[in-house]
């Protein structure tokens, strides 16, 4: 959870006109658990405290159904701002923060299974950790579950499970003969150590049940750990979260920022689907301050709405397949969802997790595509018949894509700036002696140099759908150019290297980077006026 | 992992000739005494498909980490039109070679056997050949067979385009 924005913190004074901006933070709801380390908003915390008291398992769970039950719960007028914009309620968590979730989550259900903890974390992996389809099949037929997921039934005879010691073992894996250590599942597939191990470190990273090598029968995670020697349980249960992101994409995002591992779980999903009424989007900001949109998964969008933004990123793809530009990089699988990365030139597209062969442009089945294998015909056929009226528009297009791409290189060399701005901090503490805080000016300026160039690159999708001859689309272009000067000036000042210069135009900085938020502000707000007045339109 | 090759390779000079569920597979053996890891495959196709009757080179390495690794198994280039055959290389898709379905308990023999069913029971979910896939799928057996056999035949085929690998 965020508390409040970059906006609200000392830099920006003058609180009382922020509300465009600062509508999606839910700050004032956080509380930190007393461990300091899972932060949970109220609502979560007290239903499962409500939940562990009765005891019962309904209401609470980690996927779909755990959050949307809870806003049974919430009073429908906390779910809202004053002025009736909806609010969105969500956390940042890692994979491990996850993963300790369950692990809580697991005490508390482990009363309606009548099996050990680790057995249950081997139901919970086979079933991506949807404790509901789990709990449905296990009320149906519990020995079915058991057997599936490569567990034994309490009624077979069990045969001695774990590390043993020979004097001559031939192994018939790697058909040596002068193993010493083995390990062996009640299955009684006796293996070396050596190949067991090699084995194990190859399936880590795939998230899924390790078996033993010549049965489906399950290693449990301290059957793992004991083989390696370590705790690698852990790698296989971290990328096993993964898994479980990726099949509750609706309630949890990947922050897209790069090299960023955060992930933000949203509380009242329900409340997505009230955004576009009011042409906003539901804005996330991760523990790193990235801000992305919830719903289309991208970098801040505004002044465009989540609308705009999708049919730009369309079009991006079909006008643009062959231009490098990362947000359109990657794609979810048509037919299984998983996140697919494009990496290169051709559109013929294999899914690494369903195998599904489809055309990147127009994201149908592959085989069905016939002949073309480097481009698109289904796409060529359109534009045919579309003729010289076509052509028009993808001109016009390509203008607007022109200077929406300069604005993204632009925002990738702020970037890099923003890292050399750390070291400059550094330096105004070691050789000036200024404390930590009074420097915090110059990592101020860089995010508001960065997000004001994000608003400029997304306001041009935004100038692009609008009525050219209409009075407040040129009062929009006004406003463009007057981002563009103010956050080419901040720029330019960021330049500045000597540790004493920057001391000396403290109030500078200070006062550009808050000129750029407010013209940043100022268009954000009239792009937003354009699509509530029906003056921006995007279409296709 | 030596001993492993050596052991595969003595068995199957017992098993090969006897085994009548086996009796397809003309040849298995290392490409040279010197080196275990290349080894090459003479199968003749399966009955009652087109293929029957022609006989198939396959090309089979094993990497270092065998058999906790799956085998490298290719058919000869431009020799086997079949919708999870890649033409122009041999490339084989099937799920055993992969990583993620490979089990170390499996050997050279039982890779040959699922190619060799492979044959017989064409996969057009995860196509390497679009026109043959489009065929299966499209349920048209005879259309599919025939334009095997005249590829088998010597049927001239364009260059098909590279399918790339992600
Ligand atoms: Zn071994
Ligand atoms: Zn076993
Ligand atoms: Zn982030
Ligand atoms: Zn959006
Ligand atoms: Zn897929
Ligand atoms: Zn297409
Ligand atoms: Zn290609």
């Amino acid at each position: 959870m965020k508390e409040g924005s970059v906006y609200d913190e000392g830099f920006n004074d003058d609180d009382d006109d922020d509300s465009i901006l600062l509508e999606f933070e839910s700050g004032s709801d956080i509380e930190y658990d007393d461990t300091g380390l899972l932060r949970r908003d109220p609502g979560l915390a007290s239903l499962s405290d409500e939940e562990s008291g009765k005891g019962g398992n309904n209401g609470y769970y980690l996927d779909g159904a755990t959050i949307s039950s809870r806003n049974v719960v919430i009073p429908k007028d906390e779910l809202y701002e004053n002025d009736g914009v909806p609010k969105l309620s969500y956390r940042c968590l890692t994979t491990d923060q996850i993963y300790e979730l369950m692990l809580e989550r697991l005490e508390r259900i482990q009363p309606i299974f009548d099996i050990s903890y680790e057995d249950i974390i081997v139901l919970l992996q086979q079933y991506a950790w949807s404790e509901e389809r789990l709990l449905e099949d296990w009320t149906e037929n519990r020995d079915n579950v058991i057997v599936s997921c490569g567990l034994k039934l309490g009624h077979e005879p069990v045969a001695s499970r774990g590390i043993r010691k020979h004097a001559n073992f031939l192994c018939h894996i790697c058909c040596e003969a002068n193993k010493m250590k083995t390990f062996t599942l009640e299955c009684g597939h006796e293996y070396c150590l050596e190949c067991y191990q090699h084995y194990i470190k190859d399936k880590l990273l795939e998230g899924k049940i390790i078996t033993c090598m010549s049965c489906p029968l399950a290693l449990k995670n301290k059957d793992i750990d004991a083989i390696m020697g370590d705790n690698s349980s852990q790698k296989l249960m971290r990328s096993s979260i993964k898994g479980f992101i990726q099949k509750h994409s609706n309630h949890y995002k990947w922050c897209p920022f790069v090299d960023c591992n955060c992930i933000i779980q949203v509380g009242n999903i329900s409340t997505l689907s009230e955004f576009p009424r009011f042409h906003l989007s539901p804005y996330v900001v991760c523990d790193n301050q990235h801000r992305f949109c919830f719903k289309c998964g991208l970098e801040s969008h505004s002044p465009g709405d989540c609308h705009v933004a999708e049919l730009w990123v369309k079009m991006a793809q079909l006008e643009s397949a062959n231009l490098n530009w990362v947000l359109t990089n990657t794609k979810e699988c048509p037919k299984c969802g998983v996140n697919i990365e494009k990496n290169g030139g051709c559109n013929h597209m294999t899914c690494k997790s369903c195998a599904y062969e489809f055309c990147w442009i127009c994201e149908g089945c592959w085989a069905e595509h016939g002949g073309g294998y480097y481009e698109c015909t289904r796409f060529k056929k359109e534009d045919k018949n579309g003729a010289v009226e076509s052509k028009n528009a993808i001109r016009k297009y390509t203008f607007y894509y022109k200077l929406f791409s300069e604005h993204e290189n632009s925002a990738k060399l702020d970037w890099s700036l923003g890292l050399t701005v750390e070291q400059k901090v550094k330096a105004l503490q070691e050789n000036i002696g200024i404390s930590w805080i009074e420097t915090q000016f110059l990592p101020e300026s860089i995010r508001a140099l960065i997000e004001g160039r994000t608003t400029l690159k997304w306001s041009f999708p935004v100038a692009f759908y609008s009525d050219p001859s209409h009075n407040l689309t040129k009062i929009f272009v006004d406003n463009q150019s007057l981002l563009v000067s103010a956050v080419e000036d901040l720029s330019q000042l960021l330049q500045v290297k000597e540790p004493q210069k920057i001391i000396d135009r403290k109030l500078e900085f200070f006062n550009k980077a808050r000129f750029v938020r407010s013209r940043d502000k100022a268009l954000v707000e009239c792009g937003r006026d354009l699509l509530c007045k029906g003056i921006c339109i995007p279409h296709q | 992992m030596s001993q492993r090759l050596a052991k595969e390779y003595r068995a199957l000079s017992k098993t090969l000739g006897r085994d009548p569920e086996y009796a397809y597979i003309i040849s298995l053996a290392p490409v040279s005494e010197e080196n275990l890891r290349k080894w090459e495959s003479l199968i003749t196709g399966p009955p009652d498909t087109p293929y029957f009757g022609h006989e198939f080179t396959l090309q089979i390495e094993a990497s270092e980490a065998y058999p906790l690794e799956p085998p490298k198994v290719q058919f000869q280039a431009r020799c086997m039109p079949h919708c999870n055959v890649d033409f122009d290389s041999g490339r084989i898709c099937l799920s055993v070679l992969d990583a993620a379905h490979w089990t170390p308990a499996w050997d050279l023999l039982h890779v040959v056997h699922a190619i060799w069913l492979l044959l017989a029971s064409p996969e057009p979910d995860s196509p390497l050949d679009v026109d043959l896939a489009c065929l299966v799928r499209a349920g048209d057996r005879s259309a599919h067979n025939s334009l095997i056999a005249y590829y088998l035949n010597g049927g001239s085929r364009g260059h098909c385009g590279h399918v790339s690998e992600r």
